[in-house]
């Protein structure tokens, strides 16, 4: 095969996938319904015509106040009609069970070879020349060159390099795993297609955002994901809850793309181009060396900053909306309210690694600004700190997984900001394995309970749901870094980085690294906390769901099986301790990786991690083993405790982003609207409209569609072309 | 001789098949009967036929255009050219041709109208429309333009039960026919300017040419500018010859104030006609015009660069109103075809932008292609959207009124993506192609000078983004009040899904044929159309080689 076309058959897969259930899926899931009575041309059909799924039609589908109001705020099934006699939303429509299988089997079916030929990319990139594979490039447009900028000159190409080429292997292994996952999870939804349809579009981008060999094509990525993002989130649009999360979701991002959109342009003045590699490229010597001439380290922002700082800042600050980040991770737990696939896959392996991803990409430019890389590193650890005080007190399953996705790429931010990019993306690649299997088997307990989410209401499930109890457990020891699984050994490096930091660069310190330190101590706690509350103690659940509980079909246990394999061995592609380099030795010079300088100090930290591990592990069983009902204390004692208080407040950051940001900028915007908007500029294009419709009134006479006025018109638009014509001779002779 | 003859007849290969075409598609229609399958059998003649023609006219884009330094390939006694202007243009013609016919099978059926005799008439106003782009001499585009007119006139008229069709027949004819004198008158204006200028300045009339072949008015044009008398370029004669003649083409291409037959005219022919006619005359008109200009007022030659000056004003004037009327009116129209119409019209007018700037040296080439691409996308998007008209029709009718296409996404998924496509392209939004034949047309304006013009062509086409983005709320945003569960199909669904997907890949992949940027790719790049040439009168024929 042309090695030029193989990197686009990747995207291409997903896209058809996207492309057949778009516009065939609908029709295949559903049963035929009744036939419309045709009648002649231009006859108004009284009745709607669709009683099936489709946007509008979600009147017919009222939220559930008891639903609502009993604390299942992010009941999937619950609200759109899913398991047996339980609720009986949906029940009226049928699925068709065999496009079900159709409609699910393309969409993974299509992943899994995106997987396939994935793998082909990653024996071709070992043998390639720099370990790069571009694909043929698609002129796009091209600008010449006007007022001192340089010409534009866009193309659509793709690039997979070793850094591509792991995210490839990510984004296309794990999500088919979470797709086959899917198939089983969604099969009681009604929107089975349009979950799919969905499904396969996020994959599409993603795989565009990392495989792109330009910002241009990456960008086009970043913001597919950030839409399809969207849609997922609002997976279930008849609970406002879901809905108002997608909003947060995209108007969080928002800002976090507008400051990536700013450091494009300012990479574009300085670059001339949106090349990564190449003659010239943003992220090549050459370029650099370029752009440095073009002004890039002198150019006076309010007076001091350089562009070589404030560059790299905004990429970050792009990052931080994209992998909730401070100060924008406040759209990452709201996002649960998708369907828990979809939290898995999207918002904890794939998508929020996307801005690990851009900073690995373009640590070129983040190395030359120590000052920018110390505020990453910062910010990293205090989100993975702030992010785990949180989770500690949370009491819905699926939020504690949320706010430890956060914690998790605050570790690797911490990586980032200590310039050990290949490790960051070293977690980056653990954590996919085991925060995939903790979410899974999270929806593994939810859809075994019929939507509940709160582990309040859980206990002693172990006995009832045993593969997903042993796959959970599996994936909680992963994350906690027990010794010789894959957190372990991905943690360790990041701790080990934050300490001393790569050979000579001098970003590294023991506070980073102790700050670190107490997170991970925090994470062991709250992940056997979950573990504690959902499958051990008494059972605390009614006897309906009681009668319900069962154990979730292969489609979903064989992903949960997988994943937990790669939790256990996953981290042996990189552990220094006892010898493999594999990982490192993989992705080499794309992410600029040195050597540790740790020395012997290593082995002291790798032993301190493990300790703690396995201690707070030990210690968190204990406790929670002495307590039946699966609480510590009671709720008076948890209200007269100010710290408690303080964390099931979480910190208070979203009522003060309400505070200072949302209301102001409510009033501001009301404000704006009552002064400027329906003053000036309802007034302009009032008047605008006006100006046209008399316009329009004015010439509409010329249209009386009499002949003899059209040849008159014509008549006097002849003089005025000639008599204009002999006047602009006259002009010109003079 | 007969090797020339032959050479002749190879560079003009395009429009010769499909003249043959339309003969063919005569007689096969003479036999007894109109059953489906002789309809089915003349449909794919004609289809196959076109689609020979187009891969035929392939050869002559490597032809070389004529331009400083590159004589002209021209034939028949210097009355006609070949090159890759001419060729890209036959080309477009050629798919212009083939979507019109495509969409009208199930319309004629329904309608009970003669295929045979539609089908000929479409080939043979489409051969007119490829020789008004291959012409080198005032006359033959003058010939072409009739060939081009006379079959509308006929076609607009083809549902001659129906009273719309025949009073939008007659007002096309008479305007048109009023039109044409105009351009005749200059054409005559400018062959005494000519000859004028030949005798005073002591030139001997070349035996076999005339004064309204282009290679003589260029030489003349030239040699008079040289010869330190006044320039031809500079006698009123020559510049209101030159006006009426762009009067004459402006009629075809509706541009404002030529414009009023349009609405009328699209709204009452068959749809497919409408479709075909929105197309194929503006390709032909801006065709002659782009060509006329080159030769008249040439921009590429530096001595006679300010030629095109004293129509600056005029064209900025004409193109100002254009873009102007034919969105503000756009806006007030409930029904479709007159939107389409109105559109059309304002399309125009950033197309006559790109002409207008192809006459400022410097700019010239680029907005040359910028020209090229526009209409070649134009041609998809416009036809496609009129292909969704006939698509969603049934019963001899058709949905005319906006409205109706209320709720269209529920029930027509991918009609509705369809129309979307179309509505975005037209209305110039990334990334269908629309969008870059705007930016290509309106970045060789800056680069002409033109800021103005295309700054207000820019705030001017967001007006259109509101009558294109009405058809998309309604289809996705309403509810539906009319059943779109059977419809048309048929040939007008493949026209319109091809045109779709076209729109999207030229949107995506513009480097085709028809890019620009092929021209700046290559150091060598030929323009496309050039300057007066300094070869000897009269012009050499020589014999073509179809290898670049």
């Amino acid at each position: 095969m042309d090695p030029q076309a193989l990197p686009w058959l990747v995207p291409l897969c997903p896209l058809i996938g996207f492309l057949i259930n778009a516009f065939a899926g609908a029709r295949l899931t559903k049963s035929p319904r009744p036939v419309v009575e045709t009648g002649p041309l231009a006859t108004a059909v009284t009745a709607a015509p669709s009683q099936n799924t489709g946007p509008s039609d979600g009147s017919q589908y009222d939220m559930n106040p008891a639903v609502i109001a009993s604390g299942h705020d992010a009941a999937p099934h619950g609200a759109t009609g899913g398991h047996g006699g339980h609720s009986g939303h949906g029940a009226d429509v049928p699925l068709d069970k065999g496009g079900l299988g159709i409609v699910g089997g393309l969409a993974t079916a299509l992943v899994a070879l995106g997987f396939v030929l994935s793998l082909m990319l990653f024996q071709a990139v070992q043998t390639a020349a720099d370990h790069r594979v571009l694909s043929s490039a698609i002129q796009w447009m091209q600008v010449p060159s006007v007022g001192g900028m340089p010409a534009l000159d866009l193309s659509f190409r793709l690039l997979v390099d070793p850094l591509s080429s792991l995210m490839l292997l990510i984004i296309t292994g794990v999500g088919t795993l979470i797709h086959l996952y899917s198939m089983g999870y969604m099969s009681h939804d009604k929107g089975y297609a349009r979950y799919f349809t969905y499904l396969n579009l996020f994959v599409f981008f993603m795989l565009l955002l990392v495989m792109g060999s330009n910002f241009l094509v990456m960008f086009v990525g970043w913001e597919g994901v950030g839409l399809a993002s969207y849609l997922l989130i609002g997976y279930f649009y008849e609970r406002k809850a879901a809905t108002d999360a997608g909003k947060k979701a995209f108007i969080v991002n928002r800002i976090g793309d507008a400051a990536l959109l700013i450091a494009l342009f300012l990479i574009f003045q300085f670059f001339g181009t949106f090349e990564f590699f190449g003659a010239g490229g943003v992220l090549t010597e050459e370029g650099i060396a370029g752009a440095l001439g073009n002004g890039y380290g002198s150019y006076a922002f309010i007076g001091t900053t350089a562009a070589v700082t404030l560059v790299p800042l905004l990429l970050f600050l792009g990052a931080a909306g994209k992998s909730a980040q401070i100060p924008l991770y406040v759209w990452l737990p709201d996002a649960m309210e998708g369907p828990t696939p979809v939290s898995a896959l999207i918002h904890a392996a794939t998508m929020v690694t996307g801005g690990v991803y851009l900073l690995a990409r373009t640590h070129a430019l983040f190395l030359m600004s120590p000052l920018t890389l110390t505020i990453v590193a910062v910010i990293g650890v205090t989100t993975a700190f702030l992010a785990a005080t949180i989770a500690l007190v949370q009491n819905d399953i699926k939020k504690v997984l949320a706010y430890s996705t956060v914690s998790q790429l605050g570790y690797m931010f911490l990586a980032c900001g200590v310039g050990a990019f290949g490790v960051a993306m070293f977690h980056v690649t653990t954590h996919a394995f085991f925060k995939a299997l903790l979410f899974l088997g999270a929806g593994s307990v939810i859809h075994a309970m019929d939507g509940e989410q709160d582990m309040r209401r859980m206990g002693g499930l172990r006995a009832k749901l045993p593969i997903t109890f042993a796959a959970m457990l599996v994936g909680t020891l992963a994350i906690s870094g027990f010794p010789l699984l894959a957190g372990f050994w991905s943690k360790d490096e990041i701790l080990l980085s934050a300490f001393a930091g790569p050979a000579q660069n001098g970003l590294g310190s023991p506070w980073l690294w102790l700050a670190g330190f107490v997170v991970s101590g925090m994470t062991a706690f709250y992940m056997m906390r979950l573990m504690m509350k959902t499958f051990f103690g008494t059972a605390r659940y009614d006897g309906a769901t009681a009668n319900y509980l069962h154990e979730s079909p292969a489609t979903m246990t064989l992903p949960l099986i997988v994943l937990a394999a790669l939790s256990v061995v996953g981290g042996f592609l990189n552990a220094p301790a006892i010898g493999t380099h594999y990982f490192t030795d993989f992705l080499g010079e794309t992410v600029g990786e040195r050597e540790l300088n740790a020395g012997g100090l290593g082995t002291t930290l790798l032993i301190a991690s493990a300790a703690l591990a396995i201690a707070v592990l030990g210690i968190t069983f204990a406790l929670y083993n002495r307590k039946k009902a699966g609480e510590l204390s009671t709720d008076a004692q948890k209200q007269r405790n100010l710290l408690w208080r303080v964390l099931d407040n979480k910190w208070g950051v979203d009522q003060n982003y309400d505070r200072i940001f949302v209301r102001p900028g409510k009033r501001g915007a009301m404000y704006l609207w009552r002064t400027l908007d329906v003053r000036v500029f309802d007034g302009i294009v009032n008047g605008t409209a006006g100006l046209v419709r008399g316009l329009g009134e004015g010439i509409k006479g010329w249209q009386s569609g009499y002949v003899r006025s059209y040849a008159l018109s014509m008549l006097v638009g002849v003089v005025l072309v000639v008599v204009a014509s002999l006047i602009g001779l006259g002009v010109s002779l003079r | 001789m007969n090797q020339s003859v032959l050479t002749d007849l190879q560079a003009l290969i395009c429009p010769l098949v499909v003249i043959v075409l339309g003969m063919i598609v005569l007689l096969l229609d003479l036999g007894t009967g109109d059953g489906p399958a002789r309809r089915r059998l003349i449909y794919f003649v004609s289809l196959g036929g076109l689609v020979a023609a187009a891969l035929l006219a392939v050869a002559n884009t490597t032809i070389p255009n004529a331009g400083v330094g590159v004589t002209p390939l021209t034939h028949f006694g210097g009355g006609m050219v070949a090159d890759r202007f001419g060729g890209l243009f036959c080309i477009v013609l050629c798919i212009i041709a083939g979507l019109a016919i495509t969409m009208s099978d199930r319309y004629l059926e329904e309608k009970s109208l003669n295929s045979g005799e539609y089908y000929a008439l479409i080939l043979f106003s489409t051969s007119g429309a490829m020789l008004m782009a291959l012409a080198y001499d005032l006359v033959n585009i003058f010939v072409g333009l009739e060939i081009l007119s006379v079959a509308l006139y006929i076609l607009s008229g083809f549902a001659r039960r129906e009273r719309r069709s025949e009073e939008s027949a007659v007002k096309y004819f008479l305007l048109g026919s009023f039109a044409s004198g105009f351009l005749l008158y200059g054409m005559a204006l400018i062959y005494g300017a000519v000859g004028i200028a030949l005798k005073n300045t002591g030139l001997l009339q070349p035996t076999g040419t005339s004064f309204t072949n282009l290679g003589v008015i260029a030489r003349t044009i030239q040699e008079s500018a040289e010869t330190g008398g006044a320039p031809i370029t500079a006698s009123p004669l020559f510049i209101a010859g030159v006006a009426l003649l762009i009067v004459g083409l402006a009629f075809k291409a509706a541009i404002v104030p030529f414009h009023s037959y349009a609405p009328d005219v699209y709204e009452g022919a068959p749809t497919p006609v409408t479709a075909f006619m929105s197309a194929a005359a503006k390709v032909g008109a801006f065709a002659a015009l782009i060509r006329v200009f080159g030769i008249l007022l040439p921009a590429d030659n530096a001595s006679i660069a300010q030629a095109a000056v004293p129509f600056h004003a005029v064209l900025w004037g004409l193109a100002a109103a254009t873009i102007v009327v034919g969105n503000v009116l756009a806006i007030r129209q409930t029904n479709i075809k007159r939107m389409l119409a109105y559109s059309s019209i304002a399309h125009a007018g950033y197309i006559l932008v790109g002409v207008l700037a192809s006459s400022v040296p410097g700019a010239s080439q680029n907005a040359k292609d910028a020209v090229i691409y526009y209409l070649f996308t134009y041609t998809f998007m416009n036809l496609g959207a009129f292909a969704m008209v006939i698509w969603l029709g049934r019963d001899g009718g058709e949905y005319t009124s906006i409205a109706d296409y209320a709720g269209l996404a529920k029930q027509q998924p991918l009609a509705a993506a369809a129309m979307a496509v179309f509505m975005l392209s037209l209305a110039g939004i990334p990334p269908a192609a629309g969008f870059l034949a705007k930016l290509y047309v309106f970045t060789s304006a800056v680069q002409a000078g033109l800021t103005g013009l295309a700054v207000l062509a820019l705030v001017v086409s967001v007006i259109g983004v509101y009558y294109y983005l009405n058809i998309i709320v309604a289809m996705y945003f309403r509810d539906p009040v009319n059943d779109f569960s059977s419809v048309r199909a048929g040939g007008a669904r493949a026209a319109a899904l091809l045109s779709a997907a076209a729109t999207l890949l030229f949107g995506f992949i513009p480097a085709g044929v028809f890019s620009p940027t092929i021209q700046r790719d290559q150091p060598t790049a030929q323009p496309i159309l050039g300057a007066a040439e300094k070869s000897p009168l009269p012009p050499a024929v020589a014999v073509v080689s179809p290898q670049p």
